[in-house]
Protein backbone atom coordinates (compact mmCIF):
# COMPACT_ATOMS: atom_id res chain seq x y z
CA UNK A 1 0.00 0.00 0.00
CA UNK A 2 1.06 3.51 -0.86
CA UNK A 3 2.57 5.14 2.61
CA UNK A 4 1.39 8.91 1.24
CA UNK A 5 -2.73 7.27 1.23
CA UNK A 6 -4.63 9.17 3.16
CA UNK A 7 -8.76 8.67 4.38
CA UNK A 8 -10.61 11.27 4.41
CA UNK A 9 -14.27 11.57 5.23
CA UNK A 10 -16.02 12.16 2.48
CA UNK A 11 -13.27 9.46 0.76
CA UNK A 12 -15.09 7.11 2.76
CA UNK A 13 -18.74 8.35 2.12
CA UNK A 14 -17.76 7.74 -1.94
CA UNK A 15 -16.49 4.37 -0.62
CA UNK A 16 -20.18 3.57 1.12
CA UNK A 17 -22.05 5.13 -1.42
CA UNK A 18 -20.08 3.06 -4.25
CA UNK A 19 -18.33 5.71 -6.24
CA UNK A 20 -15.05 4.84 -6.14
CA UNK A 21 -13.21 2.98 -9.06
CA UNK A 22 -11.88 -0.41 -8.27
CA UNK A 23 -8.49 0.41 -8.13
CA UNK A 24 -9.96 3.01 -5.70
CA UNK A 25 -11.46 0.69 -3.80
CA UNK A 26 -9.07 -1.57 -3.60
CA UNK A 27 -6.62 1.03 -2.00
CA UNK A 28 -9.21 1.82 0.93
CA UNK A 29 -9.83 -1.95 1.64
CA UNK A 30 -6.14 -1.96 2.61
CA UNK A 31 -6.69 1.10 4.68
CA UNK A 32 -9.40 0.01 6.62
CA UNK A 33 -7.89 -3.38 7.33
CA UNK A 34 -4.61 -1.01 8.81
CA UNK A 35 -6.55 1.09 10.45
CA UNK A 36 -9.66 -0.25 12.42
CA UNK A 37 -10.54 3.16 13.54
CA UNK A 38 -11.89 3.94 10.26
CA UNK A 39 -13.36 0.61 10.07
CA UNK A 40 -15.64 2.11 13.11
CA UNK A 41 -16.12 5.20 11.42
CA UNK A 42 -17.30 3.14 7.97
CA UNK A 43 -19.35 1.30 10.23
CA UNK A 44 -20.97 4.50 11.67
CA UNK A 45 -21.34 5.86 7.77
CA UNK A 46 -23.07 2.65 6.88
CA UNK A 47 -25.31 3.15 9.78
CA UNK A 48 -26.10 6.97 8.87
CA UNK A 49 -26.88 5.49 5.55
CA UNK A 50 -29.49 3.05 6.81
CA UNK A 51 -31.14 5.75 8.88
CA UNK A 52 -31.66 7.27 5.52
CA UNK A 53 -33.09 4.76 4.03
CA UNK A 54 -35.43 4.12 7.14
CA UNK A 55 -37.41 7.48 6.42
CA UNK A 56 -40.59 6.73 6.69
CA UNK A 57 -42.38 8.83 3.81
CA UNK A 58 -44.56 11.53 3.98
CA UNK A 59 -48.13 11.14 3.51
CA UNK A 60 -50.50 12.99 1.59
CA UNK A 61 -54.07 14.15 2.90
CA UNK A 62 -56.30 10.98 2.72
CA UNK A 63 -58.07 10.71 -0.57
CA UNK A 64 -55.50 12.52 -2.53
CA UNK A 65 -55.18 10.04 -4.62
CA UNK A 66 -59.18 10.43 -5.94
CA UNK A 67 -58.70 14.04 -6.11
CA UNK A 68 -55.84 13.42 -8.75
CA UNK A 69 -58.36 10.98 -10.85
CA UNK A 70 -61.04 13.42 -10.50
CA UNK A 71 -59.13 16.27 -11.73
CA UNK A 72 -57.82 14.20 -14.58
CA UNK A 73 -61.09 12.93 -15.43
CA UNK A 74 -62.55 16.50 -15.85
CA UNK A 75 -59.44 17.28 -17.71
CA UNK A 76 -59.99 14.44 -20.09
CA UNK A 77 -63.67 15.22 -20.47
CA UNK A 78 -62.99 19.09 -21.04
CA UNK A 79 -60.23 18.44 -23.69
CA UNK A 80 -62.85 15.88 -25.29
CA UNK A 81 -65.72 18.86 -25.45
CA UNK A 82 -63.00 21.46 -27.04
CA UNK A 83 -62.21 19.34 -29.71
CA UNK A 84 -65.60 20.09 -30.98
CA UNK A 85 -67.09 16.56 -30.90
CA UNK A 86 -70.04 17.63 -30.67
CA UNK A 87 -69.76 20.12 -33.48
CA UNK A 88 -69.87 17.55 -36.51
CA UNK A 89 -73.22 16.10 -34.80
CA UNK A 90 -75.40 17.95 -37.55
CA UNK A 91 -74.17 16.62 -40.41
CA UNK A 92 -75.22 13.24 -39.47
CA UNK A 93 -78.62 14.51 -38.06
CA UNK A 94 -78.83 16.30 -41.58
CA UNK A 95 -78.13 13.23 -43.80
CA UNK A 96 -80.35 11.04 -41.88
CA UNK A 97 -83.67 13.69 -41.68
CA UNK A 98 -83.16 13.74 -45.30
CA UNK A 99 -83.10 10.21 -45.77
CA UNK A 100 -85.66 9.65 -43.75
CA UNK A 101 -88.02 12.03 -45.31
CA UNK A 102 -87.46 10.50 -48.82
CA UNK A 103 -88.27 7.03 -47.30
CA UNK A 104 -91.37 8.25 -45.76
CA UNK A 105 -91.82 10.05 -48.74
CA UNK A 106 -91.90 7.22 -50.75
CA UNK A 107 -93.94 4.64 -48.80
CA UNK A 108 -96.37 7.56 -48.69
CA UNK A 109 -96.99 6.93 -52.49
CA UNK A 110 -96.34 4.12 -52.89
CA UNK A 111 -99.42 3.14 -50.21
CA UNK A 112 -101.54 5.86 -51.99
CA UNK A 113 -100.96 3.98 -55.66
CA UNK A 114 -101.54 0.65 -53.84
CA UNK A 115 -105.16 1.70 -51.75
CA UNK A 116 -108.30 -0.02 -53.14
CA UNK A 117 -110.37 1.55 -55.55
CA UNK A 118 -112.98 1.27 -53.07
CA UNK A 119 -112.85 1.81 -49.34
CA UNK A 120 -114.62 1.87 -46.64
CA UNK A 121 -114.42 5.43 -45.76
CA UNK A 122 -114.27 8.19 -48.79
CA UNK A 123 -110.52 9.83 -48.85
CA UNK A 124 -109.93 12.92 -49.95
CA UNK A 125 -108.87 13.38 -53.65
CA UNK A 126 -105.02 13.91 -53.60
CA UNK A 127 -103.69 14.20 -56.84
CA UNK A 128 -100.86 11.92 -57.01
CA UNK A 129 -98.43 12.44 -59.64
CA UNK A 130 -97.91 8.93 -61.10
CA UNK A 131 -93.43 8.09 -60.79
CA UNK A 132 -92.10 5.66 -62.90
CA UNK A 133 -90.05 4.04 -60.21
CA UNK A 134 -87.99 1.72 -62.39
CA UNK A 135 -86.94 5.11 -64.65
CA UNK A 136 -86.39 6.76 -61.07
CA UNK A 137 -84.50 3.83 -59.45
CA UNK A 138 -82.72 2.35 -62.81
CA UNK A 139 -80.75 5.50 -62.83
CA UNK A 140 -77.28 5.28 -62.38
CA UNK A 141 -76.13 7.79 -61.09
CA UNK A 142 -79.19 8.27 -58.26
CA UNK A 143 -78.00 4.48 -57.44
CA UNK A 144 -74.25 5.50 -57.25
CA UNK A 145 -75.71 8.48 -54.96
CA UNK A 146 -77.94 6.36 -52.50
CA UNK A 147 -74.63 4.18 -52.24
CA UNK A 148 -72.48 6.73 -51.41
CA UNK A 149 -74.61 8.80 -48.44
CA UNK A 150 -75.60 5.47 -47.27
CA UNK A 151 -72.23 4.87 -46.91
CA UNK A 152 -71.05 8.13 -45.63
CA UNK A 153 -73.86 7.56 -43.25
CA UNK A 154 -72.74 4.09 -41.82
CA UNK A 155 -69.20 5.78 -41.41
CA UNK A 156 -69.92 8.59 -39.44
CA UNK A 157 -72.08 6.20 -36.92
CA UNK A 158 -69.19 3.93 -36.47
CA UNK A 159 -67.06 7.25 -36.18
CA UNK A 160 -69.67 8.02 -33.61
CA UNK A 161 -69.19 4.93 -31.61
CA UNK A 162 -65.93 4.65 -31.38
CA UNK A 163 -65.57 7.83 -30.19
CA UNK A 164 -67.81 7.69 -27.60
CA UNK A 165 -66.14 4.32 -26.11
CA UNK A 166 -62.93 5.73 -26.11
CA UNK A 167 -64.22 8.94 -23.86
CA UNK A 168 -66.40 5.96 -22.13
CA UNK A 169 -62.88 4.06 -21.49
CA UNK A 170 -61.16 7.60 -20.46
CA UNK A 171 -64.16 8.56 -17.97
CA UNK A 172 -64.37 5.02 -16.11
CA UNK A 173 -63.03 5.66 -12.96
CA UNK A 174 -62.74 1.96 -12.28
CA UNK A 175 -62.98 -1.09 -13.65
CA UNK B 1 -56.50 -5.92 -11.75
CA UNK B 2 -53.08 -7.56 -9.89
CA UNK B 3 -51.31 -5.38 -7.94
CA UNK B 4 -47.97 -6.82 -8.87
CA UNK B 5 -48.05 -5.05 -12.51
CA UNK B 6 -44.70 -4.01 -13.62
CA UNK B 7 -44.42 0.21 -13.76
CA UNK B 8 -43.92 -1.03 -17.45
CA UNK B 9 -47.36 -2.88 -18.04
CA UNK B 10 -49.27 0.37 -16.46
CA UNK B 11 -47.88 2.76 -18.30
CA UNK B 12 -48.43 0.94 -21.43
CA UNK B 13 -52.28 0.71 -20.00
CA UNK B 14 -52.46 4.00 -19.40
CA UNK B 15 -51.21 4.91 -22.98
CA UNK B 16 -54.16 2.70 -24.01
CA UNK B 17 -56.65 4.52 -21.96
CA UNK B 18 -57.20 2.53 -19.23
CA UNK B 19 -57.97 4.38 -15.98
CA UNK B 20 -57.80 2.33 -13.45
CA UNK B 21 -53.88 1.94 -14.83
CA UNK B 22 -53.71 5.80 -13.92
CA UNK B 23 -55.54 5.34 -10.48
CA UNK B 24 -52.87 2.59 -10.31
CA UNK B 25 -49.96 4.54 -10.64
CA UNK B 26 -50.87 7.20 -8.42
CA UNK B 27 -51.80 4.77 -5.58
CA UNK B 28 -48.11 3.83 -5.72
CA UNK B 29 -46.30 6.39 -6.40
CA UNK B 30 -48.08 9.29 -4.51
CA UNK B 31 -46.08 9.25 -1.36
CA UNK B 32 -42.91 9.20 -3.36
CA UNK B 33 -44.38 12.38 -4.97
CA UNK B 34 -45.33 13.90 -2.26
CA UNK B 35 -42.45 13.20 -0.14
CA UNK B 36 -39.98 14.55 -2.90
CA UNK B 37 -42.40 17.71 -3.62
CA UNK B 38 -42.59 18.44 0.24
CA UNK B 39 -38.77 18.62 0.76
CA UNK B 40 -38.47 21.00 -2.52
CA UNK B 41 -41.66 23.36 -1.60
CA UNK B 42 -40.88 23.27 2.33
CA UNK B 43 -45.01 23.56 3.09
CA UNK B 44 -47.30 20.76 3.00
CA UNK B 45 -50.47 22.57 1.38
CA UNK B 46 -48.02 23.49 -1.23
CA UNK B 47 -46.88 20.12 -2.09
CA UNK B 48 -49.97 18.68 -2.05
CA UNK B 49 -50.53 21.50 -5.01
CA UNK B 50 -47.28 20.43 -6.54
CA UNK B 51 -48.02 16.58 -6.05
CA UNK B 52 -51.64 16.96 -7.69
CA UNK B 53 -49.86 18.72 -10.85
CA UNK B 54 -47.43 16.61 -11.51
CA UNK B 55 -49.16 13.68 -11.66
CA UNK B 56 -51.59 15.80 -14.16
CA UNK B 57 -49.08 16.56 -15.96
CA UNK B 58 -47.06 13.34 -16.09
CA UNK B 59 -50.56 12.21 -17.63
CA UNK B 60 -50.74 14.56 -19.96
CA UNK B 61 -47.25 13.47 -21.70
CA UNK B 62 -47.76 10.23 -21.45
CA UNK B 63 -48.32 9.24 -25.05
CA UNK B 64 -44.47 11.25 -25.45
CA UNK B 65 -43.17 8.69 -22.56
CA UNK B 66 -41.09 6.18 -24.97
CA UNK B 67 -40.08 4.18 -21.34
CA UNK B 68 -36.09 5.11 -22.23
CA UNK B 69 -35.62 5.40 -18.77
CA UNK B 70 -37.76 4.64 -15.81
CA UNK B 71 -41.12 5.98 -15.32
CA UNK B 72 -40.11 6.98 -11.74
CA UNK B 73 -37.41 9.28 -13.18
CA UNK B 74 -39.81 10.48 -15.42
CA UNK B 75 -41.87 11.11 -12.47
CA UNK B 76 -39.64 12.65 -10.08
CA UNK B 77 -38.56 15.23 -12.90
CA UNK B 78 -41.61 16.20 -13.72
CA UNK B 79 -41.74 16.99 -9.39
CA UNK B 80 -38.77 18.80 -9.62
CA UNK B 81 -39.79 21.01 -12.74
CA UNK B 82 -42.93 21.70 -11.22
CA UNK B 83 -41.65 22.52 -8.07
CA UNK B 84 -39.40 24.78 -9.52
CA UNK B 85 -42.18 26.57 -11.58
CA UNK B 86 -44.61 26.68 -7.90
CA UNK B 87 -41.48 28.78 -6.71
CA UNK B 88 -40.82 30.54 -9.31
CA UNK B 89 -44.18 31.91 -8.84
CA UNK B 90 -43.90 32.92 -5.94
CA UNK B 91 -40.82 34.47 -5.68
CA UNK B 92 -39.55 35.08 -9.66
CA UNK B 93 -35.91 35.95 -8.70
CA UNK B 94 -35.36 32.27 -7.85
CA UNK B 95 -32.61 30.75 -10.45
CA UNK B 96 -32.46 27.43 -8.98
CA UNK B 97 -33.23 25.41 -5.74
CA UNK B 98 -29.52 25.61 -4.89
CA UNK B 99 -28.17 26.74 -1.22
CA UNK B 100 -24.69 28.21 -2.55
CA UNK B 101 -25.34 31.00 -0.32
CA UNK B 102 -24.87 28.91 2.51
CA UNK B 103 -20.90 27.75 2.94
CA UNK B 104 -20.64 24.55 4.90
CA UNK B 105 -18.36 24.57 8.13
CA UNK B 106 -17.13 21.64 9.66
CA UNK B 107 -16.42 21.83 13.42
CA UNK B 108 -13.96 18.71 13.20
CA UNK B 109 -13.61 16.73 10.39
CA UNK B 110 -13.21 14.24 12.93
CA UNK B 111 -16.52 14.20 14.89
CA UNK B 112 -18.67 10.67 14.82
CA UNK B 113 -21.52 11.27 12.50
CA UNK B 114 -24.38 13.22 14.33
CA UNK B 115 -27.27 10.91 14.03
CA UNK B 116 -25.61 7.55 14.79
CA UNK B 117 -26.64 7.50 18.67
CA UNK B 118 -30.24 8.07 18.44
CA UNK B 119 -32.95 5.65 18.82
CA UNK B 120 -34.44 4.70 15.62
CA UNK B 121 -37.59 6.86 16.08
CA UNK B 122 -35.91 9.90 17.49
CA UNK B 123 -33.37 9.47 14.49
CA UNK B 124 -35.90 9.73 12.06
CA UNK B 125 -38.06 12.43 13.76
CA UNK B 126 -35.02 14.82 14.04
CA UNK B 127 -33.32 13.60 10.56
CA UNK B 128 -36.66 14.87 8.51
CA UNK B 129 -36.37 17.97 11.00
CA UNK B 130 -32.86 18.43 10.06
CA UNK B 131 -33.28 17.89 6.05
CA UNK B 132 -36.30 20.25 6.07
CA UNK B 133 -34.05 22.90 7.24
CA UNK B 134 -31.54 22.35 4.37
CA UNK B 135 -32.26 24.16 1.27
CA UNK B 136 -34.86 22.33 -1.96
CA UNK B 137 -31.89 21.29 -3.72
CA UNK B 138 -29.91 19.43 -0.88
CA UNK B 139 -33.33 18.01 0.46
CA UNK B 140 -34.10 17.01 -2.71
CA UNK B 141 -30.80 15.16 -3.39
CA UNK B 142 -30.50 13.59 -0.46
CA UNK B 143 -33.84 12.04 -0.24
CA UNK B 144 -33.09 10.92 -4.08
CA UNK B 145 -30.16 8.91 -3.51
CA UNK B 146 -30.57 7.92 0.54
CA UNK B 147 -34.32 7.25 0.91
CA UNK B 148 -35.26 6.75 -2.77
CA UNK B 149 -31.80 4.84 -3.47
CA UNK B 150 -32.23 6.05 -7.27
CA UNK B 151 -28.52 6.31 -8.92
CA UNK B 152 -26.22 9.10 -9.34
CA UNK B 153 -27.32 9.26 -13.39
CA UNK B 154 -31.36 8.97 -12.54
CA UNK B 155 -30.45 11.66 -10.00
CA UNK B 156 -28.69 13.50 -12.85
CA UNK B 157 -32.21 13.16 -15.32
CA UNK B 158 -34.07 14.50 -12.65
CA UNK B 159 -32.49 17.15 -11.82
CA UNK B 160 -30.86 18.30 -14.83
CA UNK B 161 -27.33 18.21 -13.08
CA UNK B 162 -23.65 16.16 -14.32
CA UNK B 163 -22.04 13.55 -13.38
CA UNK B 164 -19.36 16.02 -11.22
CA UNK B 165 -21.95 18.47 -10.12
CA UNK B 166 -24.63 15.59 -8.82
CA UNK B 167 -21.38 14.19 -6.76
CA UNK B 168 -20.56 17.35 -5.47
CA UNK B 169 -23.98 18.16 -4.77
CA UNK B 170 -24.63 15.10 -2.39
CA UNK B 171 -21.48 15.76 -0.49
CA UNK B 172 -21.87 19.37 0.28
CA UNK B 173 -26.13 18.00 1.27
CA UNK B 174 -24.52 15.76 3.68
CA UNK B 175 -22.28 18.15 4.81
CA UNK B 176 -24.64 20.91 5.47
CA UNK B 177 -26.96 18.04 6.95
CA UNK B 178 -24.09 17.29 9.70
CA UNK B 179 -23.64 21.20 10.22
CA UNK B 180 -27.36 21.28 11.13
CA UNK B 181 -28.07 18.04 13.21
CA UNK B 182 -24.74 19.44 15.19
CA UNK B 183 -25.74 23.14 15.88
CA UNK B 184 -29.20 22.94 15.99
CA UNK B 185 -30.40 19.17 17.15
CA UNK B 186 -27.02 18.83 19.43
CA UNK B 187 -29.41 18.26 22.71
CA UNK B 188 -31.39 15.70 20.82
CA UNK B 189 -28.02 14.04 19.85
CA UNK B 190 -26.20 14.35 22.65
Amino acid sequence: MENNFLLTDDLLWDYADGFLTAEEKTRVDAYLRQHPEWRERLDAVLAEKRAFHAMPLEKPRPGFSDKVMAAWAAETHAAYSASGGKGKDWIVYLISAVMGLFICAAFVVAGMQAAPAQLPVELPKVAVYQYEWENIFGNQALQYGLFFVLALITLKFVEKYLEQRKMLERLKIQE
Amino acid sequence: MSATLSDETLVQQAQAGRQSAFAMLVKRYEQYAFTLALRFVKNREDAHEVAQDSFLRAFRYLPDFRGDAKFTTWLYKIVYSTSLNFLRKQNPDIQSLDDDARPVHLKDEGTPDASAGLERHDRNITLQKAISLLSPDDAGIITLFYLYENSLEEICEVMGLTMTNAKTKLCRARQRLKVILEEKFAHEIA
